[in-house]
């Protein structure tokens, strides 16, 4: 078939007699998922006979996806072409004539009254797909005046009670995708988030709407909407003006009230400015630890406690990358930079069906993708680092890069201390990161992302640390037909440290230990016309695990080497999710994830004697596997499952339930995670331990001041969680069953939360109580802790409060503060005191059945920015820091020393007075660019 | 893994003039503890055994127990009994023939309320000889840049046979020379002074036992061998170093149970911090018989003990501290206090006339600093 260019206005000369409407449609049959439009053209002609007339140049990039019997083709058209911006013609019941511009009009004017091909393409004009001039267009006009937006056509609406309206919201200016903005439907109550890429579905019925599009730091944007159809609507946001609306501090209130989500927090990149920080380093997890339920072991120490956890039950991920280290210089800042961040989710209770393999919390942090339009730059020094980013488009509006780097210049810090052997220690760390995104068509999104960070600590002349960071992911987003959307990831992620022992030179010793991490990741999202949002996915995960071996270091040492050992393992998870919206005011989701885990050899096992204890002197026999043999497995079948019950338009009640299963755990028996901690996987002999998590919660809203509040009640119950044996060496045996213990814990909390996003105070308010417990029994003497008893964990620090306060005195000047209460962390003291050849030695409590000192922090800031000219080359801002106003010694720990054969206890604070620093940060353009 | 202490101080990244406080815990339990400490040595002679029980943390005593059987027993079921010398102070005179290497012993106490206590049997295992002390001199930084303080670090090295000991804790014991700055030639008794010319209470010997533990190992180590194991500092802060300084060396052998022991105790003397695992009582070999669960503090151990002795001339290159005094000079005995004697020197000519030098007893009489004027045999 010779495909010809048949000019609109020759087809209205030529026909005299135009036949449409339902009886000139041509029906066929076939499944197309996703094919190229040529191929669709000719399968139909094949089946039906018809002629298909066009330009190639229009059809390029366009896809098709119909499946089924007797498919109604004006129906495909419709749905392929329009939101492509052509039109066509059906004449004769077997020719099809498209047009890339002007709508074809098909019957002579004033013959018949105002024709449904008149009212089509009426709809043409103003639906289908907003380009980005018209984008533009619609966003310069004022606001106030609502404009209708039109999205599908009538005739494919006919009979159909549902329309699927799929698209994405942008910053107008960087064409940067929204993350947690809104679409809410106002008739309907209802409304729908965008993911990380700023994109969104949502099934409505056909009619006419009220919508709302919110985005924190946007400017709100309203217009009447008719739905006759599913379509493409997208939308391009600008950036607030009035700056004060810009401190919105949570993602946004259809979560808080709507989702099925509890115990989740959203915050992007901005609190970064406005929460008062240490040093001058605007710190992610520093801001984390604000939020209820959230709590660290020390300043400045490394890793979060969620829930009463351990540090090693968070995963935290950047752009799907692992970071099995997330700290720079034992814990003071945070390993990547945070000119890079974009947004960062912390999901504490009921995890997604699509994340496993952590039992206390995800902390999912993505990263800004690059300005498309317009290369710039930011960057800013504090008294320790300095930091760069640059960005810009690559192919202009299609693709675009970002890198960024931090340097820390720590050292002079250290040449100020008044202990000599920090004197002659030497701190450096720096970060890398970069993310590039191409956007090819507007249903694919590839995205690929790099990262290192460094550090590197020498201590005096007896200890070196080295660690190090490195990790990639290339993520391929694919909306594929208007109901799915996919995502598929492959990720690198690896840790690694060496460290140099010398402090004894007959022990002196070095160890380099490594941890890698494969993973392949699919996650689909489905959308039925129906009540259903289904998602489901699978992921593989290789990590090849290298302990090291402790070997001599020195001409003078003897020490034995000891092959410490390599580990290796496959962990594989599918699942299968769905959020039904039964009635308006009731939604579930309920999903399942399952889970296996194999360790792999090579690998040799002890086996200790029935009823002994595992210790060296018991072993009975050995097992050996080969390479890739499995030598243990696990599986975990894990429910999910959430209800939200919507009490009001701005309240609900919802209730949620998980089991999660982890596989690894970090061989740490010291209470703050050090640079020596080795993550170990389970094994023949060490079971992986689970969680079940129980949470209520209620939510209200008050609309009228961006007041959104939150009381979330949980209680979880982890099973054999690993605990150590006193006195156990990591750095003595391959064989970690030999050091370690398995036992219980128990944690229960309420969480409330007051936060306000607008207006010229925002902030939130946060206090929890919380509790947490482990419980370690052994049939073997000296094993249990506490006799077997249940004691206060490491975490356990029941009240908790956390005020963060914004004030915007004007566009220029903010002043924020910071106030922080905490129980004391428990730790275990010496409760009486005997005599053993005349010197004085303590005899302990019970572990951690005490606690130090309370802790209270107030800090402020403030920001000054720089002018508002709207034409300067740069805008710069200070931050200026007070960091412990009060200059309370907080109690860091509580240690006791044997001084001269008497005891004396000591309290050890960190920022025992008030630090007070200055930083800079530029950026090119003026206040409002991005 | 516990990371070096120093750590801690690293986290004090900001000069903070007292981020370290002392810190007196609420401690609102006691346990009254039953603590039993002995040791048995290849040496005949005396042998003691202590029996105390713990006391509250903001209450440190010693709380002897009196009234205890305490016997000790072989292998082969021989028993010896210990006499109360001192309250909870229990005494034996084991001869040699109950003694010897590669016994086991085992200690048995019954305590005035009826418990029945037992340690297990520990073995006495060849300890290798004492084989080299020195010293190097070391500077060391102070939170004042500009000024380096000095001293010796003491070492050991060791090389043990396959088959003896593996594990050693050394007891030491100092002996130092020290002087008063002044003679004295007149004494100040409350009723007017005697004139005492030549009088010489102004050299003294210190001798002490350190109060450190230390302990090592060559568990872990391919060859029964140390090399420069630390010892003792000594610091030119204080007047160890003044004259003759002299280090008294007894080598334990130890069992593996044994070493356990004291390097715990070793550890838990200094506990709690962020990079250090948690404390927790250190518990030896002695249990309760008829009650298992009973917490029992303390150990009893056997060991072959070595010793050997170095002795240091101060030679060295930097500056010792002294005792430092400070005289006034008084015209009259009114401007004495009353806490008589007090000791001067006669300026006046002749002596032993007015005015006279006088100021802290310590100046003029050495055995006030606790030493004693006896030179020691090996001096």
């Amino acid at each position: 078939m010779i495909r010809k260019l048949v000019i609109s206005i020759l087809i209205s000369l030529c026909w005299g007699v135009v036949l449409r409407g339902q009886g000139s449609d041509i029906h066929f049959d076939g499944e197309f998922y996703d094919v190229p439009f040529l191929e669709f053209v000719e399968e139909v002609e094949a089946q039906t006979g018809a002629s298909f007339y066009f330009l190639e140049k229009w059809i390029k990039g366009i896809r098709v996806t119909a499946s089924g019997k007797d498919i109604s083709l004006r129906q495909t058209l419709d749905k392929t072409l329009l939101p492509a911006g052509l039109n066509y013609v059906l004449i004769n019941s077997n020719q099809i004539y498209l047009s890339d511009q002007v709508p074809i009009i098909a019957t002579l004017p004033g013959y018949t009254e105002k024709t449904a091909v008149v009212e089509e393409s009426l709809d043409l004009d103003q639906s289908g797909s907003i380009t980005t001039t018209e984008q533009k267009y619609i966003d310069g006009r004022k606001a106030g005046i609502l404009e209708t937006l039109y999205v599908g056509n009538t005739r494919e609406g006919e009979g159909k009670s549902n329309a699927v309206i799929h698209g994405k919201l942008t910053d107008l200016e960087t064409n940067e995708p929204l993350i947690g903005a809104t679409i809410y439907f106002e008739e309907l109550k209802k409304g729908a988030a965008t993911d990380v890429d700023g994109r969104y579905n949502i099934i409505v019925k056909p009619g006419k709407y009220t919508v709302e599009f919110k985005c924190m730091g946007m400017e709100e944007k309203s217009c009447y909407l008719e739905v006759h159809s599913g379509g493409n609507l997208s939308m391009a946001l600008e950036k607030s003006v009035i700056s004060l609306t810009e401190v919105v501090v949570h993602a946004n209130r259809y979560h808080n009230v709507r989702g099925t989500q509890m115990g989740f927090d959203r915050l992007n990149y901005k609190i970064l400015k406005e929460v008062p920080v240490v040093m001058g380093e605007r710190d992610i997890l520093k801001v984390v630890q604000m939020l209820p339920g959230v709590q660290s072991v020390g300043e400045g120490a490394a890793g979060f406690n969620v829930r009463g956890s351990a540090a090693d039950q968070n995963m935290i991920y950047i752009n799907k990358v692992p970071v099995y280290n997330s700290s720079h210089l034992f814990g003071f800042f945070t390993s990547f930079s945070p000119d890079i961040v974009k947004d960062f989710t912390l999901y504490k209770s009921n995890l997604p069906a699509s994340f496993g393999g952590r039992l206390a919390s995800v902390f999912d942090i993505s990263t800004r993708q690059g300005n498309m339009n317009k290369y710039t730059a930011r960057g800013g020094i504090s008294p320790v680092t300095g930091h760069l980013t640059l960005e810009g488009p690559v192919v202009k509006d299609k693709a675009a890069l970002i890198l960024t780097a931090r340097s820390t210049y720590s050292d002079w810090i250290l040449k100020q201390l008044e202990d000599p052997v920090l004197r002659e220690s030497s701190a450096s760390f720096h970060d890398l990161a970069g993310a590039f995104t191409w956007e090819p068509d507007d249903k694919t999104l590839i995205k690929a992302f790099g990262y290192v960070s460094e550090d590197q600590f020498t201590l005096g002349t007896t200890n070196d640390y080295a660690y190090s960071n490195m990790g990639g992911s290339v993520n391929v987003r694919r909306r594929m037909g208007t109901r799915m959307n996919g995502e598929f990831a492959l990720v690198y992620g690896e840790y690694q440290f060496s460290t140099i022992d010398r402090q004894v030179e007959s022990e002196a010793y070095t160890q380099d230990y490594r941890i890698k991490h494969y993973e392949a990741k699919a996650d689909l999202s489905w959308l039925s016309l129906g009540k259903h949002k289904l998602t489901y996915g699978a992921n593989v995960i290789y990590y090849d695990l290298d302990r090291g071996t402790i070997e001599p270091w020195g001409d003078l040492s003897l020490r034995v080497p000891v092959e410490l050992g390599v580990e290796n393992g496959v962990e594989a998870a599918a699942y299968l999710a769905d959020e039904i919206t039964l009635f308006p005011w009731l939604t579930l989701y309920g999903g399942v994830r399952y889970a296996v885990y194999k360790s792999l050899g090579p690998d040799e096992v002890l086996l200790y004697g029935e009823n002994l204890p595992m210790e060296p002197g018991n072993v009975n026999d050995t097992l050996y596997f080969g390479q890739n043999e499995v030598s243990s497995t696990y599986t975990s079948l894990e429910p999910r499952f959430a209800v939200n019950l919507m009490m009001g338009p701005n309240n609900s009640l919802k209730f949620s339930y998980n089991r999660v299963r982890q596989f690894m755990f970090m061989l740490s028996n010291t209470i703050a995670i050090s640079p020596t901690d080795q993550w170990k996987l389970c094994d023949y002999h060490i079971k992986p331990p689970f969680v079940d998590q129980y949470s209520l919660g209620y939510y209200l809203d008050i609309p009228r001041g961006s007041v959104s509040t939150s009381l979330e009640v949980y209680y979880k119950s982890i099973s054999d969680v690993v605990d150590y044996k006193d006195g156990a060496s990591f750095i003595s045996t391959p064989h970690t069953e030999t050091l370690t213990l398995q036992g219980d814990q128990e944690a229960y909390g309420v969480e409330a939360m007051i936060k306000k996003g607008a207006g010229k105070v925002s902030g939130w308010l946060a206090y929890s109580y919380s509790r947490s417990f482990m419980q370690i029994r052994s049939p073997f003497p000296g094993e249990s802790i506490n006799e077997g008893n249940p004691y206060s964990s490491n975490y356990d620090r029941p009240h908790s409060l956390s005020v963060v306060a914004n004030f915007k005195l004007n566009r220029r000047l903010s002043f924020s503060s910071n106030v922080v209460y905490m129980t004391g962390r428990p730790a275990t003291f010496p409760v009486s005191i005997y005599y053993v050849e005349g010197m004085q030695y303590v005899d302990y409590s019970d572990r951690n059945s005490y606690r130090i000192p309370d802790y209270f922090r107030l800090d402020f800031s403030l920001n000054l920015e720089g002018n508002l000219k709207e034409r300067k080359l740069f805008h710069s801002y200070w931050m200026l820091n007070f960091y412990n106003v009060t200059g309370r010694q907080n109690a860091y720990s509580v240690y006791f020393q044997n001084e001269d054969g008497a005891i004396n206890g000591y309290k050890l604070s960190i920022f025992g007075q008030m630090i007070v620093t200055l930083s800079w940060n530029f950026k090119l353009g003026n206040y409002a660019s991005e | 893994m516990p990371v070096n202490r120093y750590h801690l101080v690293l986290l004090l990244l900001l000069v903070c003039g007292s981020c370290i406080e002392p810190y007196e815990p609420e401690i609102n339990e006691s346990q009254d503890v039953l603590v039993i400490s002995g040791v048995v040595t290849d040496q005949p002679g005396f042998h003691y055994v202590t029996v105390s029980s713990s006391a509250p943390y903001n209450l440190p005593e010693v709380r002897p127990v009196s009234g205890c059987v305490v016997t000790v027993e072989d292998e082969s079921g021989q028993l010896r009994v210990y006499e109360e010398q001192a309250p909870g102070l229990y005494e034996v005179n084991l001869e040699s023939s109950f003694l010897g290497v590669g016994k086991s012993y085992s200690l048995y106490v019954v305590t005035p309320n009826g418990g029945e206590y037992r340690s297990e049997y520990d073995t006495i295992l060849i300890c290798a000889p004492v084989d080299t002390i020195f010293y190097e001199v070391q500077s060391q930084g102070t939170s004042d840049p500009a000024v380096t303080n000095y001293g010796i670090q003491f070492y050991n090295n060791l090389e043990g046979a396959d088959g003896e000991a593996r594990s050693f804790r050394w007891i030491l014991t100092e002996t130092w020379e020290y002087n008063s700055p002044f003679s004295a030639d007149v004494i100040f008794d409350g009723h007017g002074y005697g004139f005492y010319p030549g009088y010489e209470m102004n050299f003294c010997y210190m001798t002490q036992q350190l109060n450190s533990l230390y302990t090592a190992s060559t568990q872990a180590l391919a060859d029964n061998r140390l090399n420069k194991n630390a010892l003792n500092y000594v610091s030119n802060q204080s007047p160890r170093l003044s004259y003759q300084y002299s280090l008294l060396i007894e080598q334990q052998s130890l069992t593996s149970e044994a070493y356990t022991y004291w390097d715990k105790m070793k550890t838990n003397s200094n506990g709690g911090g962020l990079y250090e695992t948690q404390p927790s009582s250190t518990i030896g070999n002695i249990y309760n018989i008829t009650r298992p669960d009973e917490k029992v503090l303390g150990c009893f151990y056997a060991t072959q003990v070595k010793s050997k002795r170095i002795i240091v001339e101060n030679t060295f290159d930097f500056d010792v501290t002294h005792f430092k005094c400070r005289l006034d000079t008084i015209y009259s005995l009114d401007d004495l206090g009353s806490a008589f004697p007090y000791y001067g020197i006669s300026m006046g000519q002749p002596p032993p006339g007015p005015p006279w030098m006088t100021g802290a007893n310590q100046c003029f009489d050495c055995q006030l600093y606790g030493g004693s004027t006896v030179k020691p045999e090996y001096w």
